[in-house]
């Protein structure tokens, strides 16, 4: 569901409402949940430790590298919106720390680039690893 | 590496099985007439009294039909239970505040992130790890596969000092038990290609 924002800089809506000028009168921004898909994807992408999976066809051929942008899923609600990521970190790394680091920093840069808040930001590790190639590869089971 | 069931439990399930047996081999002597020689009466077509009365009762036929697959559901989740299982642990949550997000991963990804450290270490050639425990209180069990003619006390350091570091600082907590199994790999299962110096 599109989020729908005013356009108009706080420092100056106050000028515009004295002229009568109001943002609802000159239009409005709607922001497609995509976007913020997007956004929040090249965010993670452009954050160093941070990988993704891309999807192969049915999940076959899937490839999870740090090159690849991790899948975000928004639930807009309003202004606002949560965010549910899937991805992969770099090993040996402390979990708990650096997912800390890009929950604050992908909040901050979402809500900067698109003003829309973010009020949570699930997180779920899919993979860890340094290889490019998926974490799967020649592992045999436990007996 | 597997969690298999007590030994108790098999015991149950010994004594069970052999009863269902000796029943199922009384009652089908009974029917083909060989306990009559052994106990005069007991023949195929004798009324059995109490027994006639209670399966001549209107219903009986159903009741006999629940009470069977009552037994079979609870026989079945009985067996499955005997199927050896790996038991990882459930999802850890990492978050730090769950009010602004919750952080999951599950014991087969860090599992996995170990099972690749133990494979670039010298002279393992195949490994396999479960993680146990909890967040706080997680537990490793590893299984190596060295190679033959690698040096296996300088292994078991490699492993107790570097790989398990790595794990704890993954899980952001001490490893509060490491259990390692070594085997020996008389063939090389993967020959590497490259190296990067």
């Amino acid at each position: 569901m599109p989020s729908t924002l005013d356009a108009t800089p706080p420092s100056t809506a106050s000028a515009t409402a004295d002229r009568g000028d109001s943002p609802a009168r000159r239009g409005g921004l709607t922001i497609a949940d995509k976007v913020v898909e997007r956004t929040a994807g090249q965010i993670l992408k452009d954050l160093p430790g941070v990988g993704g999976t891309s999807s192969g066809l049915f999940g076959i051929g899937a490839n999870s590298s740090m090159d690849t942008r991790p899948s975000v899923d928004v639930t807009l609600s309003g202004r606002s919106c949560t965010l549910a990521v899937s991805l992969g970190l770099s090993y040996p790394s402390p979990i708990a720390e650096v997912t800390e680091q890009v929950r604050t920093q992908l909040s901050s840069e979402v809500e900067r680039l698109t003003g829309v808040v973010v009020r949570q930001v699930d997180i779920a590790v899919r993979w860890l690893g340094v290889r490019s190639s998926g974490s799967d590869q020649g592992r045999r089971s436990l007996q | 590496m597997r969690r298999t069931a007590a030994g108790a439990n098999r015991t149950g399930l010994i004594i069970v099985g052999l009863l269902a047996l000796l029943i199922g081999l009384a009652v089908l002597a009974i029917g083909l007439g060989f306990a009559a020689s052994i106990l005069p009466g007991w023949e195929p077509g004798a009324d059995l009294g109490l027994a006639t009365s209670v399966l001549a009762l209107p219903y009986s036929a159903l009741v006999a039909i629940i009470a069977a697959v009552i037994l079979a559901v609870i026989g079945l989740r009985w067996l499955s239970v005997q199927i050896p299982r790996k038991d990882f642990a459930k999802p850890f949550r990492m978050q730090v505040d769950a009010r602004k997000g919750l952080t999951t991963v599950t014991a087969e990804v860090i599992a996995e992130a170990v099972a690749d450290d133990l494979e670039s270490t010298d002279g393992v050639s195949d490994a396999q790890v479960i993680l146990r425990g909890t967040a706080r209180s997680p537990e490793l069990l590893i299984h190596i596969d060295a190679d033959e003619r690698a040096d296996i006390d300088a292994v078991v350091a490699e492993v107790a000092d570097r790989v398990a570091g790595n794990a704890a600082l993954a899980l952001g907590a001490p490893l509060n038990a490491v259990a390692l199994e070594v085997g020996i790999a008389r063939t090389r299962s993967r020959r590497q290609r490259s190296v990067t110096l």
